[in-house]
């Protein structure tokens, strides 16, 4: 609809007043002749039409034809503001600045930004960039993003690719850079694969080094797995010093391990509910202060469970550094529940599984899990056990 | 009279074996509807009167009463007449 009001208003139309007896005759011979009018409405004794503003003169004619007559109420669009325009020549040239300098505005390079650094800094990539002869302030046709690109991506080690991108006025530089080598082991020193846990010895494959330990074997923390050695090659000529090697250990440990944990067995359940009371607070936030608006500045309850969400403004570029933030309260109330002794061990039971699961290291074989019931000091306690297969070999350096 | 009714009968029998619609066979006008706020109609015969709660359009055989409330004339042309307003009825009229 609004393309159409736009090229209404482009073309220029009239709003014009049509009198007389039967103005239907008028409408439906113009409709006839094919002459354009639109929005057609009663007014009195005739209609108050629209049309465009070069149709004038053969609607004249059939109202002339029709014995009606027209009026002129309102002149719209281009043609007139131009006829306007005419007479106001100061108020035309300053638009027309205006528009102008908006454009030349665009022109240049306002901003630069780089994203994708790991290890650089944004400021590092955007002197490098400035270096290649991407600056704030130049000339956006003088940009040669490609040229850019290669250079940003020659002029530092670090980085494997760059890719400039004009969005507006801003530049966008994205980085990508290379993946770190694997650290090397310091320099000429003593190290052993040594046992990361405590756990029996299931299978053991030695790389390099000597091995300590054999399958059925019980290690614990800290001890030696696989030894790291120093040899000594014997030259094939005499006349040369012997040339020392050291022999970093190499190779993987699987052994079962045991995580266990204890939860006693409640009595009682506690339950939090939401009573169903509840009251917000609404706080407007501009620069890291905030001012209320409405609601409790505190929470109203003793209670409570306490939720906010903030409404930003803005796009990706560019934020509004104001912030509206909306906080809930809503009351809590305890409930005690006693709990049968079935359900009692299943809660323990499941508290126990929950906290080892944590524990666990991702991407281990669970191998077994059991559970049993544990009386001490006349509180029954849950003693739940998991056995996983995992790698346990570490290094460490002397 | 006979004759152009019996030339009506023959062109309804010619939309029913073809399928084809009978707005474009019979001159029937097509009437579309947008809520209680905007009528549509093709292959009208010219506005007989008009008013801001009614509205009378000539069609084929006689005339469609359109009522309601600030009625107006969007847009005519020949071949159709957009209506704008709150339609509270419709009729027609032999």
């Amino acid at each position: 609809m609004w393309i159409i009001n736009l090229w209404r208003f482009l073309r220029s139309y009239l709003k014009v007043r049509v009198e007389g007896v039967n103005t239907e005759k008028f409408i439906n011979l113009a409709v006839i002749r094919g002459v354009a009018f639109w929005d057609l409405k009663k007014h009195q004794n005739g209609a108050v039409l629209e049309l465009p503003a070069n149709n004038l003169k053969k609607l004249r004619v059939i109202a002339r034809k029709t014995g009606c007559s027209i009026k002129i109420l309102e002149k719209k669009g281009l043609l007139f503001w131009w006829r306007k325009g005419k007479k106001r020549k100061g108020f035309v040239l300053g638009f027309l600045c205006f528009v102008v300098s908006l454009y030349i505005a665009t022109l240049f390079v306002w901003n630069v930004q780089a994203t994708g650094m790991e290890d650089l800094t944004e400021r590092e990539v955007i002197e490098l960039a400035a270096e290649a002869g991407l600056e704030k302030g130049m000339l956006k046709w003088d940009l040669d993003t490609e040229r850019i690109e290669n250079r940003v991506a020659m002029m530092h080690e670090d980085i494997v690719w760059a890719g400039v991108r004009i969005r507006g006025t801003t530049v966008e530089i994205k980085i990508v850079e290379h993946k770190k080598r694997e650290e090397l082991p310091p320099e000429d020193v003593e190290a052993h694969l040594v046992a990361s846990k405590d756990g029996l010895v299931e299978k053991v494959l030695e790389l390099e080094g000597e091995a300590e330990v054999k399958p059925g074997d019980t290690v614990s923390r800290g001890e030696i797995l696989i030894r790291g050695a120093e040899t000594i090659k014997i030259p094939d000529d005499p006349e040369e010093e012997p040339e020392k090697e050291r022999v970093y250990p190499k190779g993987k440990v699987e052994a079962r391990v045991w995580y266990e944990s204890r939860k006693p067995v409640p009595e009682k359940e506690i339950k939090r509910k939401k009573t169903g009371e509840e009251q917000t607070a609404l706080y407007i936030k501009y620069n890291g202060r905030r001012w209320r608006l409405r609601g409790p500045g505190d929470s109203p309850y003793q209670r409570y469970w306490k939720k906010s969400r903030s409404r930003k403004w803005g796009g990706n570029t560019w934020q509004l550094p104001l912030e509206l933030v909306s906080v809930y309260y809503y009351e809590i109330e305890k409930e005690e529940k006693p709990l049968s002794r079935v359900e009692a061990v299943e809660k323990a039971k499941k508290e126990a599984r929950s906290e080892l699961k944590n524990q666990l290291p991702q991407d281990v074989e669970v191998r077994d899990y059991y559970w049993e019931k544990k009386r001490k000091n006349g509180q029954l306690y849950i003693r739940f056990v998991i056995e996983t297969i995992e790698d346990i070999a570490e290094i460490k350096y002397n | 009279m006979a004759k152009e009714r019996n030339s009506s009968r023959w062109k309804e029998l010619m939309a029913d074996i073809f399928e084809l619609p009978r707005d474009v066979i019979m001159n029937l006008p097509r009437i579309t509807i947008v809520g209680n706020q905007k009528v549509l109609l093709e292959n009208h015969r010219g506005i007989i009167h008009y008013d801001c709660d009614k509205i009378r359009i000539g069609i084929k055989g006689g005339e469609l009463i359109i009522s309601g409330r600030d009625l107006q004339v969007q847009r005519i042309m020949v071949e159709e007449i957009h209506i704008k307003g709150f339609i509270q009825s419709m009729h027609f009229e032999e």
